[in-house]
């Protein structure tokens, strides 16, 4: 069954990145790109829970912090697993959003180690 | 002043989601208190007790029955997990706010009654020299500097702190200048991190305090630690 992954980042060019690496790497892996918060939020409200959303902190309006809130926030999207995908490097922020979100990964990522941490969550 | 069991509670997760606010929203900081509790509530059940409603944290009544040093424990886990992540150099600045926003008497209240912040602080302090030193390993271009800094120090009991040549020269900075972040940066020649790291040390040593979030000055430790690195330099020089 397919796999959806939600990539919310609005640098367009991360976006690609990863979802050329990560459909070539698994077939049963959908990556849908949105470009901002807002867009993340619109997206859920109107289709199926997807199974892991890799989100940026920094973008402009809503940002990751308020994408994470309302996703933790809505029982029927509190399941979803979330990956921090960030280049914000500060200890504050990395503990801290370890707290509720399920990974914390710095931009320049490594392809491969993206790849292995979706693949623990999506078994 | 007596802190009942919802006071303490109350003051610990009011200065967490503070804190926590502060490095990234309001939203985030609430839920980010709530999944702790949420992962505490196995070990400490009368945290079920306890829930966010109309932005502030309603703490119910049961809560006085548990005694006191059960509720200080748990306090003790809380701390403990933010603290713990946070690694070295954000930890110290995670403790010294937790003082500075909770009313006067808190840390005292929960330090009588089995939280143990000493502790917490040595072990946070063993783990943040043991990577200051292993990063001085690596950085071998201040070694006279070093030497410098030590011979400072010899005579000069109370200052324990054997603070590195560059964290001695922020605080002549900042009591000789009026810097933005940017003009410390470059003048030192150091990151972000590695000036939040100095920064933390230093107002864990309250050579340093926060004027407002965002503005440092010096103590009168700090003035009377600046005085004396300055009498030592012109005594060397002599």
């Amino acid at each position: 069954m397919q796999k959806i992954i939600l990539i919310v980042d609005d640098n367009p060019d991360i976006r690609y990145v990863i979802k050329i690496g990560m459909e070539e790497f698994d077939d049963n892996i959908n990556i849908i790109e949105i470009e901002n918060g807002e867009k993340c939020i619109e997206y859920l409200e109107t289709n199926s829970p997807p199974d892991l959303i890799l989100l940026d902190i920094m973008m402009p309006g809503l940002d990751g912090w308020g994408v994470a809130s309302k996703i933790k926030k809505n029982p029927l999207w509190d399941h979803i697993p979330i990956f921090f995908l960030t280049a914000k490097i500060d200890s504050y922020s990395k503990s801290f959003g370890k707290i509720v979100c399920d990974k914390y990964i710095k931009k320049p990522f490594d392809l491969n180690e993206l790849r292995e941490s979706i693949k623990e969550v999506l078994g | 002043m007596i802190f009942s069991n919802r006071d303490i509670l109350s003051e610990l997760l009011g200065a967490v989601q503070g804190i926590i606010s502060e490095k990234t929203d309001e939203e985030y900081a609430q839920i980010a208190v709530s999944t702790l509790m949420q992962k505490l509530q196995v070990k400490f059940p009368f945290l079920n007790n306890i829930s966010f409603q109309s932005s502030v944290w309603n703490i119910d009544v049961d809560v006085e029955q548990i005694s006191k040093k059960e509720v200080c424990k748990a306090v003790e886990a809380i701390i403990r997990i933010v603290y713990m992540d946070l690694k070295n150099e954000a930890g110290l600045f995670f403790l010294s706010e937790i003082e500075v926003r909770t009313k006067p008497g808190f840390i005292h209240e929960i330090r009588e009654n089995g939280t143990d912040i000493d502790l917490l602080k040595i072990e946070h302090h063993v783990l943040f020299r043991n990577l200051n030193r292993l990063k001085l390993e690596f950085d071998n271009k201040n070694q006279n500097q070093q030497k410098q800094s030590q011979d400072i120090a010899v005579g000069k009991e109370e200052y324990l702190m054997n603070l590195e040549e560059i964290e001695k020269e922020l605080l002549m900075l900042l009591q000789t200048q009026n810097m933005a972040q940017e003009g410390v940066l470059t003048k030192l020649n150091i990151s972000l991190d590695e000036m939040n790291m100095m920064l933390s040390r230093l107002i864990h040593f309250q050579l340093l305090r926060y004027v407002t979030n965002d503005e440092i000055e010096l103590t009168e430790k700090g003035f009377n630690y600046v005085k004396d690195l300055n009498s030592n330099h012109t005594t060397l020089e002599q």
